[in-house]
């Protein structure tokens, strides 16, 4: 029923929102029914991330009004907001790793009678409702911790927590970006579950696919304010791509034409014979990983084909030597590196890019600093302040960071400019092999074809690369070359231009029970 | 409880540059109200005396930022400073100058060899490894000495400890030689980069290829160095070697005290040697008024405690500034308690693993 006439159970009036003197949001309105999923897209830095987080009560808004069910609401937090009938699903998901599936549902409301616990009441609920979502893949029993599930697991745990506490109101930012294809598609499933209790659903999300198969209305989000808004049917993905970078539809085929295009590798780069690869791995054995054996030429771009737990973001720390190898060779140009630190491989020619920002980043350093920070492995060299500050300009301006501020703490900026802000400790050097980890995750479209166009351009200049992605339609456009990865191995080489990102997402799932 | 991340707020100035401002505001109030409270306080003679008593704590405590900094604690400076005047006794054959630089030169290398080795290589944790050094060191000094105080006599030892360099008593003017090369190393070295990067985020540092090991190893080396030269300083005001010098280890919990009152935030990172400053002369102004105003010094402990929490908490108003994508990995909770509705966790409840996370034992 999705454009039933319904009261909005969720209606948002000129909301705004306010940091210091710059307005990230203005004059937002919107209304949700229930039995309706309304999807909000935008740029990074658009605002949609700040919109959600008003709605969930993250952030107060400045200005405007939130009413559930026609009455005006004040949040003071993201738990009274749930009090109140509004539950978030956000990106990082707000779980305790060391508590069981049934304490982390019901989170801070364990049912009780006079202090007492009454678990076995909680256990049943629990299972009840991850029963509801068709979750038993995903949860296998409600007394496992939440840290051993995967993250799909852990975001149906958060899921099942909104429907403990009868939220009408369910928020996902971001929910199938991290998600490999199979988990990315049953959580829609879950979300149309959703939908037909009758809750009212806001969904904010990168992939425009999954925007259209399931929003019921769209708004879309350009600097802050809503450009564009109405029933989803209405629009096109390349309408929706319109009008998030220029804010106005698009007029003419031409204007069409001059979209965002995500650059395809071009002619697939068969390793020339008679040269010598850069990058040999041979019987690499490292935690999960068994007998790894792959090379590298120069200009290729390598696609590591796996989904995530499958070891292939796995082989790439290995190589980098955050995690040790316990047998097994590794060398770059011939040089054996299996022995060497992380420091003396950076030394050497590798470079690591991971979507990790969390773990990429020094949250209070500034930009500057962030960017030069492989720089500081060498520990009795100085520092110039000015020189660092212009280095980090440079980059700046090249990668179109935003804001253009070398000397504000990283922390500061969207996840996107975060993204760009690792990519650009690397391009100052010149490596020679790029590890690439899940380097654009939840990075919009624009930012996604700007970095692999920075990497494709290292690779026409002799440098070559693996790559690893939670998407993997991603990988299908931009590598020359792929592996299949599952449980530790590699299975098999595939060319990922034969297959279109249907075939790839059956093939990953199908080679998890080999 | 807010089950979400803290937003940073963007355009503010950079964290180092804010977080000090408590300190130094605590400073000038109690400047202030000394001032116009005891005609005696700006007088010329007690201003060198509170610089001249102070210098000690200046130097540990400068040290002992940078142990912060890195994210550890060093709790054996105090050990250090005994250990530094029982060696400079030792050696009362030598020339005192060659001496003095020996004592320096050991109190580098056991920092680095004991503290730094074991926290950095074996990986051992901070605390326990400094308080056990701290407790070995003044176990050994008590045993070598018997206990007593022996006096020194050394014309050029009591010229360092009690003359004045252009109005100014040599310590402090020692003190600011350490704080200039300090600042130099931290701002404008890669090791000190290094040093606020292990203590910002160590994973991310490893990965940018710091070598963690080799940096905590000078960490603790420069905080034994600092130790040495606050003991040699403090030998040379009383020309004495005393065997419970810095109170028995109590020092280190003053010079904690100075750190985190300057804005240096405890798990490392954030911070600097200006807010150290500012912490040692707040506490030392604090005990001077104490003593001007004829007060059982009791009082300055207790004062001390109050202006710690009050400095600490205006820095926290005016500098909240976590991760904007969430502090920590993906699958972990962030938490904060700024509503004050406090944890509300299943207590009573036996979550697998929940006892590691407490720390309780």
């Amino acid at each position: 029923m999705p454009h039933a006439i319904a009261e909005p159970r969720l209606a948002v009036r000129g909301i705004g929102k306010r940091f210091g003197q710059t307005w990230v949001l203005r004059d937002v309105s919107l209304a949700v029914a229930p039995g309706q999923v309304h999807a909000v897209v935008g740029l990074n830095g658009s605002g949609k991330s700040t919109l959600m987080r008003a709605v969930y009560g993250a952030h107060q808004p400045s200005e405007g009004e939130i009413l559930l069910d026609g009455v005006p609401c004040r949040f003071r937090g993201p738990r009274d907001a749930l009090a109140k009938g509004v539950a978030a699903v956000p990106q990082e998901l707000p779980v305790v790793p060391e508590l069981s599936v049934t304490e982390n549902i019901f989170l801070g409301m364990l049912p009780n009678s006079g202090g007492m616990l009454k678990l076995k009441h909680a256990h049943a609920e629990a299972e009840r409702v991850l029963r509801h979502l068709h979750a038993d893949a995903e949860v296998p029993g409600v007394h496992e911790s939440v840290g051993r599930l995967s993250l799909a697991g852990q975001q149906l745990v958060t899921v099942a927590r909104a429907l403990v506490r009868h939220a009408g109101v369910i928020v996902f930012d971001e929910p199938t970006s991290a998600l490999p294809g199979p988990a990315a598609a049953r959580l829609r499933d879950v979300i149309r579950t959703l939908r037909a209790d009758g809750e009212a659903i806001m969904f904010i999300s990168q992939r425009l696919n999954d925007v259209l198969d399931l929003a019921d209305e769209l708004t879309v989000l350009r600097d802050g304010r809503a450009v564009a808004q109405g029933p989803a049917g209405a629009f096109t993905s390349e309408t929706i791509v319109h009008w998030m970078v220029h804010g106005r539809p698009p007029a003419t085929a031409l204007a069409r034409q001059a979209q965002v295009q995500v650059p395809v590798a071009e002619t697939p780069a068969s390793p020339p014979p008679g040269t010598a690869p850069v990058l040999t791995v041979r019987d690499l054995s490292a935690g999960r990983l068994t007998g790894i054996s792959l090379d590298v030429w120069p200009g290729e771009l390598v696609g590591l084909f796996g989904l995530p737990g499958s070891g292939a973001a796995d082989i790439l720390r290995a190589i980098y030597g955050a995690e040790r190898a316990t047998v097994g060779t590794i060398a770059l140009d011939g040089v054996p590196l299996t022995r060497y630190s992380v420091r003396a491989r950076i030394d050497r020619g590798l470079a690591y890019v991971t979507g990790d920002r969390p773990a990429a980043l020094v949250a209070d350093l500034s930009v500057a600093a962030n960017m030069a920070l492989p720089a500081a492995r060498g520990l009795a060299r100085t520092i110039r302040p000015r020189n660092e500050r212009n280095q980090a300009r440079a980059q700046i301006t090249a990668l179109n960071i935003q804001p253009p501020e070398p000397d504000v703490p990283v922390s500061t900026l969207s996840g996107g400019n975060q993204q760009k802000v690792i990519l650009a400790r690397w391009l100052t050097g010149n490596p020679k092999a790029w590890l690439l980890d899940d380097l654009t995750r939840g990075v919009d479209a624009q930012a996604q074809a700007d970095i692999h166009e920075i990497i494709r351009d290292r690779m026409r200049h002799g440098a070559c690369g693996l790559i690893y992605c939670s998407d993997p339609r991603e990988l299908h456009r931009i590598c020359d070359r792929g592996l299949l990865i599952s449980s530790g191995r590699v299975i098999r080489e595939i060319d990922p231009r034969a297959l279109d990102a249907d075939d790839l997402g059956s093939l990953l799932e199908g080679s998890r029970t080999p | 409880m807010k089950l979400t991340q803290v937003r940073g707020v963007r355009g503010d100035a950079s964290p180092r540059k804010l977080q000090s401002g408590g300190a130094w505001l605590a400073l000038i109030v109690i400047i202030a109200l000394l001032g116009g409270t005891h005609h005696d306080f700006f007088d010329v003679s007690n201003i060198r005396n509170v610089l001249g008593t102070n210098a000690e704590l200046l130097v540990v405590a400068a040290g002992m930022t940078i142990v912060v900094l890195s994210g550890g604690i060093d709790l054996s400076v105090g050990a250090m400073m005994a250990a530094a005047q029982l060696l400079l006794m030792e050696l009362h054959g030598l020339p005192t100058a060659l001496a003095i630089l020996i004592v320096l030169a050991f109190g580098f290398a056991a920092g680095a060899l004991v503290n730094g080795v074991l926290i950095g290589i074996a990986k051992l944790n901070f605390f326990v490894v400094t308080l056990a050094s701290m407790t070995f060191g003044y176990g050994i000094v008590l045993v070598i000495t018997g206990g007593s105080t022996t006096t020194l006599t050394s014309n050029f030892l009591n010229q360092l400890g009690n003359s004045l360099v252009a109005g100014i008593p040599t310590p402090a003017v020692i003190f600011v030689v350490l704080l200039v090369i300090l600042v130099l190393m931290l701002r404008r070295t890669t090791l000190g980069r290094a040093v606020y990067s292990i203590g910002g985020n160590a994973e991310a540092s490893r990965l940018a290829g710091i070598p963690i090991p080799a940096v905590t190893v000078l960490v603790y080396g420069i905080s034994g160095f600092c130790g040495a030269l606050g003991g040699v300083i403090d030998a040379s005001r009383f020309l004495a070697a005393t065997p419970t010098t810095g109170n028995n280890g109590e020092i280190a919990l003053t010079c904690m005290a100075a750190v985190l009152l300057g804005g240096t935030a405890l798990k490392g990172g954030s911070g600097g040697l200006a807010g150290t400053v500012a912490g040692v002369l707040v506490i030392g102004v604090l005990q001077n008024g104490v003593d001007l105003l004829g007060l059982s010094s009791y009082w300055q402990q207790a004062v001390t405690g109050i202006v710690l929490v009050a400095a600490v908490s205006l820095d926290r108003f005016r500098a909240i500034r976590p991760f904007r994508n969430g502090r920590t990995a993906a699958s972990r909770l962030v938490v904060s308690t700024h509503d004050g509705s406090g944890w509300a966790a299943p207590a009573g409840s036996e979550p697998a693993g929940s006892t590691d996370r407490g720390g309780s034992n």
